[in-house]
């Protein structure tokens, strides 16, 4: 029997995965994941200084080790009935690359050379470069080019491209370009990897390069040249337009349909951002917000570009042409710490467990080990259960900057903090004080979207918190007064690069076409209940209060 | 005399059968007979003469009872083009369409910090000549461009007087325009060309005194009485943020005292907000920027309005009535049968113009504009360029279908001229 299969590739953090579909009906037929061997032995990284380097043989490795996994999974000949393959990765995660686009730790001299790797998104070494792309970008000859992006991160391209050429002059010299992941495995599939002359996405350039139709492409030479010549240098080498993430990209090369397992014929698609793809695969369109929560949250809608004219966003979020789905303006908003908060207050009330208990004389260690396990894995679910029986709404009110204040009005300064304590505040209150913290967050953000005419008519959640937790979800559904559904996926953001590489190959004229095919569909759909609108009416006004409060205390220690 | 008089006749037939056959998208002679009233033969000589012209198709025929089927005629919207440009402080907004409003091809440009009148201008007549250059099949046969920009218009003479959204003074568009293309070329203020958009297409369409109120971070308005819009005597009619509607008022850069822009405009909205943070008064306006004011802009209005604080829906709501003033004179005055809204208040901010509509009400005379109904400009298909197409349109349809001159990249004009005042 025929059958059609496209594979979408997700790499992430700590690993790689792939999964086989179904291009008909977005059914997974075969998945597979790999980590990253150098990098799970933490090599090449230096957590005191926030550098987190990745070596490009740990992505190519676990790549095909996880697609030939998945496809082993996916059924015999699987491999055969492969027809286009699509990316998404993390970033900014920039690598520096020789004249042929190879990256220079693929060469002998440079294997082991962090500053010759890829610098993972959240790699934080270039924090001074950033303030220097700022003071420029902000305001070169009257043009802001940060008007779409809001202030330059660390995180982001440019910044990391000046630190690397700044700490290493060898890597320096022979840097002819700089490539982001996710273009980098399009160009490598199909053998171009001519800076000059292969793929770049719109998502990353957008985003993270600042290319803007606006502009006419990249920040100017001029601009560029006053942070660095070196900048302008690499951007004389990235000169070709970015291209959509259901571009036909190209053919694979025999060599690495070969090494993969699959046939000469597959197509490659395009590629993105990571939690782009995942809002793509989630079933993002106009009106429909798309939340991926995790540790922290990546908060993402997509809108006609006509519409946004004249709208200043800057606070709000970054925009970025093409970015999530082709023709719209893809707005990606997020906060700082989500299921962060939950890990912190768990490690918090672990501490008498992890200390005590592991001195105790009273059990043996066998019965120890199995009690701190227990405890931790089943803390967050049992006070959940506990907190969704008490209803009153306390004095108590927390501010969910734990790890600064993204979006919006970004202010990295600012620290979490609570306000209203009293001597009968218990662990319970204090858990659900810190859930609020974290749904007002959320609500802060779509707030700031609507009053700035962006219409938001429900909002799509995923990952593993929102099939975790009811309460949130519930919680969230109320203050933000929509219906929250919670998606099926497992894995959203492979499903998104499965869907790019389904409409490259042809099945599908758009994303939209093949969303409407290759959705999954939702495990619930949380509906606002009305009697709990007041509540949180009053208890948000208190969030912002006190979050001002903290605010301004903030800014007369920064002041000194 | 009587030569005189039936060529007269003869041009507002043509002009009748035009606006008709524009109307509909497919009709029968016959039914134009019926509609306009004129006799079969009339109706025959006019059609030929289009036809000849390449204005109109026929179809297709429709069903016979008996006899000769009739003939479908069809307007042939791709007969001509026109370009409609849109100029205000965010973006220059440039489209080249068909006669039906089709877009064919844009140019949309956002306007940067360091742009003066000079280089948006340069900016202009660049994307313009790119525009049209690019499209050689639709080059030769453009009726005309169409300007439209925010502030006080003298049309005739395509000057722009004063602009506050801009910041420009005296500045001779038209002529500066003529310096690179020939053929005809319309300057008018934006809220004119929404209000003669919005009587061509939209919400207008089949009302013949209404009132079109820009509701941005400046107040611009334009009247339709009788089916025309309405100019005054030196072009400069619909000033209704320069209503004084305060005896003791600040001096306003217009001349007069206590300006209606100085309590209901998006500006003064803003700035009542940021007075709130810096005097650090306890509102949610404080809250959401974090207290500082110079964070504050509308959005955080409507934003702490939508979380019902009391401050915001005051500054608010005293906006609105101050508006609401102004135009509950005007409907007194000229009796509109609607009022359409359209601007950045209008469109983001449904509380306002709940506050507004009641506000009017309450206002309103117990003889004059009872019925008078406060509509919302479909905004998902508004363009501005599509107003300022439309006088191209309009003159073209008042013209019973002549296009003589058409739009031409003029070659070599490095000089320039004059055009700033």
């Amino acid at each position: 029997m025929k059958k059609d299969y496209v594979i979408g590739i997700d790499f992430g953090s700590d690993s790689v995965r792939a999964v086989v579909v179904d291009v008909t009906n977005g059914a997974t037929v075969g998945s597979d994941f790999c980590e990253y061997e150098r990098w799970m032995k933490k090599m090449y990284c230096d957590p005191s200084r926030n550098m987190f380097r990745q070596h490009p043989l740990d992505y190519l490795e676990a790549f095909v080790k996880c697609v030939r996994g998945a496809l082993r999974e996916a059924g015999e000949d699987a491999g055969s009935f492969v027809r286009g393959i699509g990316v998404d990765t993390t970033g900014s995660t920039p690598c520096p690359v020789d004249k042929d686009g190879t990256p220079l730790a693929l060469l002998p001299e440079f294997a082991e050379n962090p500053n010759a790797m890829f610098y993972l998104w959240k790699d934080h070494t270039a924090i001074e470069e950033a303030r220097e792309i700022n003071a420029v970008f902000s305001n070169f000859g009257g043009e802001d080019y940060l008007r779409f992006q809001g202030t330059y991160a660390s995180e982001w391209w440019w910044a990391k491209i000046l630190h690397g050429s700044r700490v290493d002059e060898q890597v320096k010299e022979r840097a002819y370009a700089w490539v982001e992941h996710c273009d980098w495995i399009p160009a490598l599939l199909t053998g171009n990897t001519d800076p000059n002359t292969m793929y770049r996405c719109s998502c990353a350039a957008g985003h993270k390069a600042l290319w803007h139709s606006d502009f006419g492409g990249l920040p100017s030479m001029k601009c560029l040249n006053e942070v660095d010549p070196y900048l302008a240098y690499v951007a004389k080498h990235y000169t070709k337009t970015p291209q959509v993430s259901t571009h036909k990209v190209g053919v694979i090369t025999k060599e690495w349909a070969e090494r993969l397992g699959i046939n000469e014929q597959v197509i490659v698609g395009g590629s993105s951002l990571d939690a782009h793809a995942g809002a793509v695969g989630a079933g993002v369109k106009p009106n429909v917000l798309v939340k991926v929560i995790g540790t922290s949250t990546v908060d993402m809608l997509v809108h006609k570009r006509e519409n946004l004219r004249g709208r200043d966003l800057h606070d709000s979020c970054g925009q970025a042409e093409n970015s999530i789905l082709p023709g719209y303006v893809g707005m990606e908003a997020s906060q700082a710490a989500f299921g962060d908060l939950c890990t912190w207050f768990r490690n918090l009330l672990m501490w008498p467990v992890g200390t005590l208990l592991n001195e105790t004389k009273l059990i043996e260690d066998k019965t120890k080990k199995a009690l701190i396990k227990e405890i931790r894995e089943q803390m967050l679910d049992r006070i959940t259960r506990a907190a969704l029986d008490t209803e009153e709404d306390s004095e108590l009110t927390v501010i969910d900057w734990f790890n600064g204040r993204r979006y919006p009005m970004i202010n990295e300064t600012v620290k979490g903090g609570m306000y209203g304590l009293t001597l009968g505040t218990d662990a319970v209150e204090l858990f659900r004080g810190i859930l609020q913290a974290a749904v007002f967050g959320s609500r802060r953000i779509i707030d700031s979207f609507v009053s700035r005419g962006i219409q938001i008519d429900e909002i799509i959640t995923v990952g593993g918190i929102p099939k975790k937790s009811p309460l949130i979800m519930q919680m969230l559904a109320d203050a933000m007064k929509r219906p929250i559904k919670v998606s099926n996926l497992t894995q959203a953001c492979a499903q998104g690069s499965a869907m790019y590489a389904a409409v490259a190959a042809g099945f599908y004229q758009d994303l939209e076409e093949a969303q409407a095919h290759m959705n999954v569909g939702f495990m619930k759909i949380y509906m606002p209940e009305e009697k709990n609108f007041e509540k949180y009416d009053r208890l948000y006004c208190r969030y912002l209060k006190v979050g001002r409060h903290f605010e301004e205390i903030q800014a007369a220690r920064n002041g000194g | 005399m009587e030569k005189v008089d039936r060529s007269v006749v003869n041009m507002a037939n043509k002009v009748n059968v035009l606006r008709i056959l524009w109307e509909n998208k497919c009709i029968f002679r016959a039914e134009i007979a019926r509609m306009t009233g004129l006799s079969q033969p009339t109706v025959l000589k006019i059609v030929d003469e289009f036809m000849e012209r390449g204005l109109v198709n026929i179809s297709g025929k429709g069903i016979s009872s008996g006899g000769k089927p009739p003939l479908m005629l069809e307007f042939r919207w791709d007969a001509y083009y026109i370009i409609g440009v849109d100029i205000n402080e965010y973006r220059i907004e440039i489209i080249l369409m068909d006669l039906s409003f089709d877009i064919i091809d844009k140019r949309i440009q956002d306007n940067r910090e360091v742009d003066t009148a000079d280089t948006i201008l340069k900016r202009l007549a660049d994307e313009i000549r790119g525009l049209i250059s690019e499209h050689p099949g639709e080059e030769s046969r453009i009726l005309g461009i169409g300007v439209g920009i925010p502030g006080i218009v003298d049309a005739q003479k395509g000057i722009l007087i004063y602009s506050t959204e801009l910041g420009w003074k005296n500045v001779n568009l038209k002529e500066y325009l003529k310096q690179y293309f020939d053929g005809q070329i319309t300057i008018d203020d934006s809220t004119r060309a929404f209000a003669i958009e919005e009587k061509i297409f939209g919400k207008g369409k089949d009302v013949k005194n209404f009132l079109c109120l820009n509701l941005a971070s400046g107040i611009g308005s334009a009247l339709v009485m009788d089916g025309n819009l309405y100019y005054g005597s030196s072009g400069s009619s619909g000033q209704l943020g320069h209503v004084a509607v305060e005896r003791e008022g600040p001096l306003c850069s217009c001349g007069n005292y206590g300006c209606l822009e100085h309590y209901a405009s998006g500006r003064a909205i803003e700035e009542a907000a940021r007075r709130v943070v810096e005097e650090h008064r306890e509102s949610q306006i404080t809250d959401l920027v974090y207290g500082d004011a110079g964070k504050v802009d509308l959005n955080i209005v409507f934003e702490a309005a939508m979380g019902g604080d009391s401050t915001a829906l005051e500054i608010l709501e005293k906006a609105s009535d101050y508006l609401a003033m102004a135009v509950s004179g005007v409907v007194n005055l000229t009796d509109p049968e609607m009022i359409i809204c359209e601007g950045k208040i209008s469109r983001e901010c449904p509380i306002f113009m709940e506050m507004f509509k009641r506000a009017l009400r309450r206002r309103g005379m117990k003889y004059v504009g009872r019925e008078v109904e406060i509509v919302i400009s479909n905004t998902k298909s508004y363009m501005g360029s599509f107003g300022s197409a439309s006088f191209i349109l309009e003159q073209f349809i008042q013209s019973g279908g002549e296009a003589e001159r058409f739009v031409r990249i003029r070659g070599n004009s490095n000089q320039r001229l004059d055009y700033v005042g």
